[in-house]
């Protein structure tokens, strides 16, 4: 019995040491979502309301590497010419076009609504998984992963834990699942249509929906292009308040 | 919103550019809004307001090269008045629907102009200076704009040149010229912001029969001109700014009172000349956060030059000092925080209000909001108050209030509905109790296009 045992630990090692932890498959989702040195995309927001009616936003976003965003708001007439920085977790700015203004925001609005969407400010502003969170891997399918994310003890995330399907072919999350304290899902978030794109993949549909106001919405990638050289100077107060 | 190509837009602009072999090329971005404002006075009786307007603004932008945007907005405004006062002038549209119409602002960037870090902007332009919530001590490039005398903190675009050099990414000087002053923006109608200029105790068996003010500005010279600079930057996690500003106060301050007999029965009439004292301010901010609070601070010391006043009375001639050239500090700090559940709050401690001068007179005021969204911002509820402190000692006699609750929905896009209310009270010789016959309700409508 005891050869046999051994047998099996000897015939499983491989496998034990090639299983991928939750850290590690988190690890690489984020450096998938990160792979480009930068991306510029625009986008289409749709706002869709528990009765169909819907909204639209047209955005612009340019990214470096996985902490600098700069967002413009192409439409409506109303938020046009409005501009998020995102330089760092902790610095973010606003620019409103009517007051000729920056405004710093503060890290308390990284879990609101941007600007009346479904995604937060932490969902718009950063794709950094592994500093906040740290993930031991469920019982998956054939195709995909599933990790279970629970906050670090000194982040400033709202949801008690998230729960991400993860496509093994690319490590781009398929779904993610966002819990409060009681075990209750608040919102969902999928990705459709991943595609390579540049030599990268990219989801060109996601959407997030609120499960509580039965909101949601929809961000279309309509123009996507990664690698075209931003340079740093292009993430600065100067450029957040550039006409487009 | 629209976009039209065409060759005009210098012309729309109204501004002198340097010529772009691409400005004819140019796509013009055609945007704007319609504001709709109707308050009713409701502390005796419930009466129309006459001074709010309707406003329609229209903005052109167009951007012909990368390193050129051309940017112009204009204000149509209408005020609720009847101003006929004789049948004869019911023959006049404008009497009894005055409106106005004006260039706002009228500027063009000039970006890497000369040097790759250098930002130009020359035109008619708002420089929003300071890093506190609207009530900005070091914010003094532009007039006030007391046209709507309840929006606190807003200014009136000038002439000016505008050019930035970027240090680095972090930091970034900013030198300005206004060529001449521009003054402050008043009310139409009835609205005690300044006080009374013929507030003047007259000797006894006197009589004012007729009064008249004189205001002279400065002269229109270049050694006349306004000049500004700020350095701006960060530290840690802080950003901050330093600025000093040259030029004028844009409040006129009283500097002669003539009294003159008009006939022997004590009756007299007044002239009042009014002038503009020169100012020098030195101003710091900064912004940052703590445990996830937002917080701000910004304070301007005042050189002000020293304003005397001569009283010329038949019984004879008074000088007196109406400001001193002693420096004076205002300043505003300030928080904001947003909840889990989303309720936003924000405080802040202002010290001297907008038209206050002078180290003696400058009042304390506590500003407090607290709002919250509803249906993915759809709707936002809020109410902000303030508390005035004239004197801490005797707080009882000396204290003023302001309760602002609002709601608003924005049924689609591009649409606003606002209904509020202002409630003022306050004792005598405080700001919100010299205003508290304006307690009102307001309804506005914003579409944007």
């Amino acid at each position: 019995m005891k050869g046999l045992l051994e047998i099996g630990v000897v015939l499983l090692l491989p496998i034990i040491l090639l299983a991928e932890t939750g850290n590690e498959i988190l690890k690489k989702v984020e450096d998938a979502m990160n792979a480009p040195n930068d991306r510029m995309a625009s986008m289409k927001l749709t706002l869709i309301d528990k009765d169909g009616d819907s909204k639209v936003r047209e955005i612009k976003m340019w990214q470096l590497g996985k902490e600098k965003r700069l967002i413009k708001f192409l439409s409506p007439a109303d938020v046009k010419g409005v501009g998020f920085l995102v330089l760092s977790d902790n610095e973010m700015y606003l620019y409103m076009p009517a007051f000729k203004k920056i405004r710093r925001i503060a890290s308390h609005v990284k879990n609101q609504s941007f600007m009346g969407t479904d995604f937060s400010y932490n969902d718009i502003g950063k794709s950094q998984y592994t500093k906040d969170f740290t993930a031991e891997t469920k019982e998956g399918t054939e195709k995909e992963y599933v990790l279970e994310l629970t906050p670090r003890p000194k982040s400033d995330i709202d949801y008690a834990k998230l729960v991400m399907r993860v496509d093994k072919a690319h490590y781009i999350p398929s779904k993610v699942e966002y819990y409060n304290e009681k075990g209750k899902v608040l919102k969902v978030m999928e990705n459709e249509d991943t595609e390579k794109i540049d030599g990268y993949w990219t989801p060109k549909k996601v959407t997030m929906k609120n499960l509580k106001t039965e909101h949601k919405t929809v961000m279309e990638l309509t123009v996507v292009k990664h690698d075209s050289g931003l340079k740093k100077d292009m993430f600065t107060k100067r450029m957040l308040k550039r006409a487009e | 919103m629209t976009k039209i190509s065409f060759c005009v837009i210098p012309t729309l602009l109204g501004v002198s550019i340097v010529s772009s072999p691409n400005l004819c090329m140019g796509e013009v971005d055609i945007s704007g809004n319609l504001k709709l404002d109707k308050r009713f006075l409701i502390t005796d009786s419930v009466r129309i307001a006459d001074y709010p307007y309707h406003e329609l603004n229209l903005r052109l932008q167009s951007k012909p090269s990368k390193n050129l945007s051309l940017y112009t907005s204009m204000k149509f405004r209408l005020w609720d008045q009847n101003l006929a006062s004789s049948s004869a002038e019911l023959t006049e549209f404008s009497t009894n629907n005055p409106y106005e119409l004006f260039l706002w602002e009228a500027y063009a960037d000039l970006y890497s102009f000369i040097f790759d870090e250098l930002d130009l902007r020359i035109g008619k332009q708002r420089i929003a200076w300071g890093t506190a919530d609207k009530l900005n001590p070091t914010d003094n490039l532009n007039p006030d704009d007391f046209s709507d005398p309840l929006n606190f903190g807003e200014k009136v675009p000038t002439e000016a040149v505008n050019a930035t050099y970027n240090l680095t990414d972090e930091y970034n000087l900013s030198a300005v010229c206004l060529p001449s002053l521009k003054p402050i923006l008043l009310p139409r109608g009835e609205f005690p912001l300044l006080g009374d200029a013929n507030a003047l105790p007259l000797p006894p068996g006197t009589n004012l029969v007729e009064s008249m003010e004189h205001l002279t500005f400065p002269d229109r010279k270049p050694e006349n001109s306004m000049y500004a600079i700020k350095l701006s930057g960060k530290v840690e996690e802080y950003d901050f700014s330093l600025s000093y500003f040259w030029g004028y106060d844009d409040v006129p301050i009283a500097n002669k009172l003539v009294v003159t007999p008009v006939d022997t029965l004590g009756n007299v009439k007044l002239d009042t000349y009014l002038g503009f004292p020169e100012i020098r301010a030195a101003g710091f901010d900064c912004a940052g956060e703590l445990f996830s609070i937002g917080l701000w601070g910004e304070a301007a010391v005042f050189l002000p030059e020293e304003v005397k006043m001569r009283i010329e009375m038949p019984t004879g001639v008074q000088d007196t000092t109406i400001l001193s050239d002693e420096s004076y500090v205002k300043f505003t700090v300030g928080g904001d925080y947003t909840s889990e559940t989303g309720i936003y709050i924000n405080a802040q401690w202002m010290h001297g209000f907008f038209t206050e001068r002078g180290k003696d007179n400058l009042e304390d005021y506590i500003m407090a909001g607290i709002e919250q969204k509803f249906k993915n911002d759809e709707i936002k509820v809020g109410v902000a108050g303030g508390l005035e402190i004239k004197d801490v000692e005797d707080l009882e006699e000396n204290y003023g209030t302001v309760i602002i609750p609002e709601v608003s929905y924005a049924p689609t896009d591009n649409v606003k509905l606002l209904f509020g209310a202002f409630f003022l009270d306050g004792k005598l010789g405080t700001l919100f109790g010299g205003w508290k016959e304006q307690n009102q309700l307001y309804f506005k409508t914003e579409v944007s296009f």
